[in-house]
């Protein structure tokens, strides 16, 4: 059969693409290069595709599933898809402006959702969470609250623009940029954990398929170096 | 004057601060490699939020409703893969109602590899449309989750696994909005994610809700924790080898633990030797 025939040439070549394009996209540590472009244009090629085959796919199962059961719920959903059409308008300078009708809808409906609740979930429940007693149950309790009191104090007070920072200000915005600081450098140090944990991942996978690993890094890595050679050659020592 | 010849002209502690990129690579690449092919076995510790995420799940009554989202794409995947395979493998040992869904497209794939890994059926003894369910994937962000908390039906009109209409399945009976669970737990890695989960699930309708993080997204995940708005959250692949420990299934995440570790000692290194480099050539007057 030729579909099983397909799924076992797939299943076989799946690690050798999943070694060659992770090495493609790694070779980027040595200098840009033509592996490094063919795999990000593919990548993104791949990607947008996927994401517009997915949601093709759902809107599909929305038809069959629910609007298509009724007139009416043909017509609202013709409708839509009519308004959703009007988002390609985009890329027409004559007839742009029919796309800020979909375009002000999803405004619309975003921010009228979102502000529904956003005063709580991310305003009150906040300010809420920093009315701590200074006085805890274990004394490491109370050193943690009366840090937060004085940082989230001195930071608000570092961003008071209408006195100048003269003063006892000079003092309070001078802790409010340590705790700024010290702020940056915890997410400086969870940026690192995540950057090292997605690379980790990816050299794990690359070391569960060995033989293609090896023999693509060998081809990538030979060709980079040959390449660099070659342009030594041409351009003389020194020349810019 | 090329570049070799205007590195040549400067300090020792001046090219301290300006280490070649190809040579911390290169030995960033060592560091990960050799713990990965002979593992070192540090010890690891469990955390505090790890043990409440965990206390979370392990707290919920015979026959609750939880519901998994996978708000997730592939490329988070190294860091979120484990500690959401392990979720999954925590709720399906558990006399629990298991409600997957994914508001990201990538998320509903992703699931649907999970369930295939884990097997619920012949490991678990779990029945699909019984016991845990595939909801599918919704397209419409924060819009498709206000959606999800009014109306399960609208938000997904059929399963993902067979296609078939959600209100056809046993374990659907007596679902109808945000009201009928008893815990939200949301693995993510962007927008939609958290805020919106907090605006339309936990803010009108007090659910109780739990997350998996990307390690990056700690700073803005702390402040809805202190708020108790987020109950417990596991943060990156560390979290998820604490985690795998705890829910009994040891897996990549624990793997992953020794390069993870020799990766921030040299991070941390090189950290240092560009401080040492800065202080020394700030102490002296530099070279005309």
């Amino acid at each position: 059969m030729l579909t099983d025939w397909l799924a076992g040439v797939i299943t076989t070549l799946g690690p050798w693409f999943t070694a060659f394009f992770l090495l493609c996209i790694f070779s980027f540590t040595y200098k840009e290069n033509p592996w490094f472009r063919f795999a990000e244009a593919t990548y993104l090629g791949v990607a947008t595709a996927y994401t517009i085959g997915f949601n093709l796919d759902w809107l599909l199962s929305q038809w069959k599933s629910v609007w298509s059961l009724t007139s009416t719920k043909i017509m609202l959903f013709s409708l839509a898809l009519l308004v959703g059409m009007l988002w390609y308008f985009r890329f027409s300078k004559k007839y742009f402006w029919l796309y800020r009708i979909p375009l002000s809808i999803a405004v619309g409906t975003y921010i009228g959702l979102s502000l529904r609740t956003m005063v709580f979930a991310q305003f009150l429940h906040q300010i809420r969470a920093t009315f701590i007693p200074l006085v805890a149950k274990t004394p490491m309790d109370t050193l943690n609250n009366i840090l937060i009191v004085i940082m989230v104090l001195t930071v608000l007070l570092y961003f008071y623009f209408t006195l100048e920072h003269r003063g006892p200000l000079r003092y309070t915005s001078r802790i409010a940029r340590y705790t700024m600081m010290a702020g940056f450098g915890a997410a400086y140090g969870d940026t690192v954990m995540t950057r090292m944990a997605l690379l980790i991942g990816q050299a794990r996978n690359l070391l569960s398929h060995p033989p293609s690993f090896a023999s693509i890094a060998i081809v990538i890595l030979a060709t980079l170096l040959v390449s660099d050679y070659l342009r030594m050659r041409r351009e003389p020592r020194g020349a810019k | 004057m090329t570049e070799m010849e205007e590195r040549r002209g400067k300090g020792f502690w001046e090219r301290l601060q300006e280490v070649d990129s190809r040579i911390i690579y290169l030995l960033l690449w060592i560091v990960i490699l050799w713990p990965l092919i002979t593992p070192l076995g540090l010890p690891i510790s469990i955390s505090t939020g790890t043990r409440e995420y965990f206390q979370v799940i392990e707290d919920l009554k015979p026959g609750s409703r939880v519901i998994l989202s996978y708000d997730l794409s592939f490329a988070g995947l190294p860091e979120l893969g484990p500690m959401t395979i392990a979720t999954l493998h925590h709720l399906l040992k558990k006399d629990i109602k298991v409600y997957i869904c994914a508001f990201w497209d990538s998320g509903a794939d992703i699931a649907a590899d999970n369930i295939r890994a884990l097997e619920p059926e012949k490991n678990y003894g779990k029945v699909y449309g019984k016991d845990y369910i595939h909801m599918g994937y919704n397209p419409m962000r924060e819009v498709g989750m206000a959606q999800f908390a009014s109306d399960v039906y609208k938000a997904f009109p059929v399963d993902y696994i067979y296609k078939r209409p959600l209100e056809t399945y046993e374990m659907m009976k007596g679902v109808q909005s945000a009201k009928d669970f008893d815990l939200l737990i949301s693995v993510q890695s962007g927008t939609p994610g958290n805020p919106e989960w907090v605006r339309q699930w936990i803010t009108p309708y007090g659910i109780k809700y739990i997350i998996g993080i990307l390690g990056v997204s700690v700073p803005e995940v702390a402040p809805y924790y202190n708020a108790g708005q987020v109950k417990a959250f596991l943060a990156g692949l560390r979290s998820a080898a604490e985690y795998e420990l705890l829910a009994g299934r040891r897996g990549a995440a624990l793997a992953q633990q020794d390069p993870l570790s020799t990766t921030h000692i040299l991070v941390i290194l090189f950290v240092v030797i560009g401080n040492i480099g800065y202080f020394f050539t700030r102490a002296r007057p530099r070279r005309s």
